[in-house]
């Protein structure tokens, strides 16, 4: 009978906190399987609906990968709030329990490891987007460059000034972007200092996040609980600074480990 | 969690779970790791999200227990 694998824990976490079902991704509800120190969270699958061939063509129903993908992340959250929970990719499924437990055997040491890793630490999102007039509007009043070409401006024919105009619009361009990519910089090398780990990820385009203004930045941070404050309070001081220039910075977690919970021998 | 936008908040959700999370060994028979499938879908997943959430809306209002805020 195959299974639908949601995460692993440690298993003298359960001594703290007794395991609790919740309802599965089919019809029974989770159990765990402890092989000695790792203990893999799971839920029985009946063939006919999680077989490969029927999943292969579930993944392509949009609307069944959402919710069933956010059954997965909240499954993996309830879990997370006991113990240290490393989460596995949606509709990890495996053809047994023994195949299981012979996988948890082999990886026992990486996955040890990996716990110890990630022990007393958060999985954090930091998000930047710019308001493109906002910006604009602050190089036009700041920018030298602009500044002496709107003085010349004023002295030219009104063909010139056309000309003028076009080359003044392009180069406010080329700084708006040296500018955004500067900004972005500044974030990675703060987050760089900051955390124990940064993942930097692609930028979203506004179809996908359906907002007004362009993302710039997309990352993912490793942080000690003990320095969350003031991981915060630097993310606040970045915020305040560039306020002006239109650039917003937001932040959520804690996460499940997504983006850190790799072990290094991993096959796929 | 601390998440201040539900759009936001379900990419990420879809970015983490559809490729991220842990792969322990080839044995498994079903392992979704191209990146691709999320980027070219999650547009879809989330104009699928807004009808579902836009049929709700309606089918509220159909009822009668709509209430204007």
């Amino acid at each position: 009978m195959s299974i639908y694998l949601y995460g692993l824990l440690p298993t003298n976490q359960l001594e703290d906190s007794p395991f609790s079902e919740v309802k599965g991704i089919d019809l029974d509800k989770t159990s765990f399987e402890i092989v000695e120190k790792v203990t893999a969270v799971f839920c029985y699958l009946r063939e006919e609906e999680f077989g490969e061939s029927v999943l292969k063509e579930k993944m392509d129903n949009p609307k069944w990968v959402h919710k069933n993908a956010v059954h997965h992340h909240e499954t993996i959250v309830t879990y997370s709030k006991n113990y240290l929970f490393l989460p596995t990719k949606f509709c990890t499924v495996y053809s047994s329990i023994e195949k299981l437990r012979e996988d948890l055997s082999q990886e026992q040491l990486n996955i040890v490891s990996l716990f110890e890793q990630l022990r007393e630490k958060e999985e954090w999102n930091v998000k930047m987007y710019y308001d493109r007039s906002k910006l604009f509007k602050h190089m036009e009043r700041h920018s030298k460059v602009i500044q002496n070409m709107n003085d010349d401006l004023k002295i030219l024919s009104p063909g010139k000034q056309f000309f003028m105009k076009k080359k003044q619009t392009q180069l406010l361009e080329n700084e708006a972007q040296t500018e955004l990519r500067l900004i972005s910089q500044s974030m990675d090398n703060t987050l760089i200092n900051l955390t124990l780990g940064n993942k930097t990820r692609e930028n979203w385009s506004r179809n996908a996040t359906g907002r007004n203004v362009d993302m710039i930045y997309n990352s993912t941070s490793l942080i000690s609980k003990d320095s969350k404050k003031k991981f915060e309070l630097l993310i606040k001081e970045f915020r305040q600074k560039y306020a002006d220039k239109g650039i917003i910075v937001e932040i959520s977690g804690p996460w499940p480990f997504y983006h850190f919970a790799s072990l290094d021998s991993k096959k796929t | 969690m601390n998440c201040k936008n539900d759009n936001i908040t379900l990419l990420d959700i879809l970015d983490g779970v559809l490729d991220k999370g842990v792969v322990i060994t080839g044995d498994l028979i079903l392992s979704i790791a191209d990146i691709d499938l999320v980027y070219v879908n999650i547009s879809l997943l989330v104009t699928a999200v807004e009808s579902m959430h836009d049929r709700r809306i309606n089918n509220v209002s159909e009822s009668g227990n709509s209430r204007e805020n």
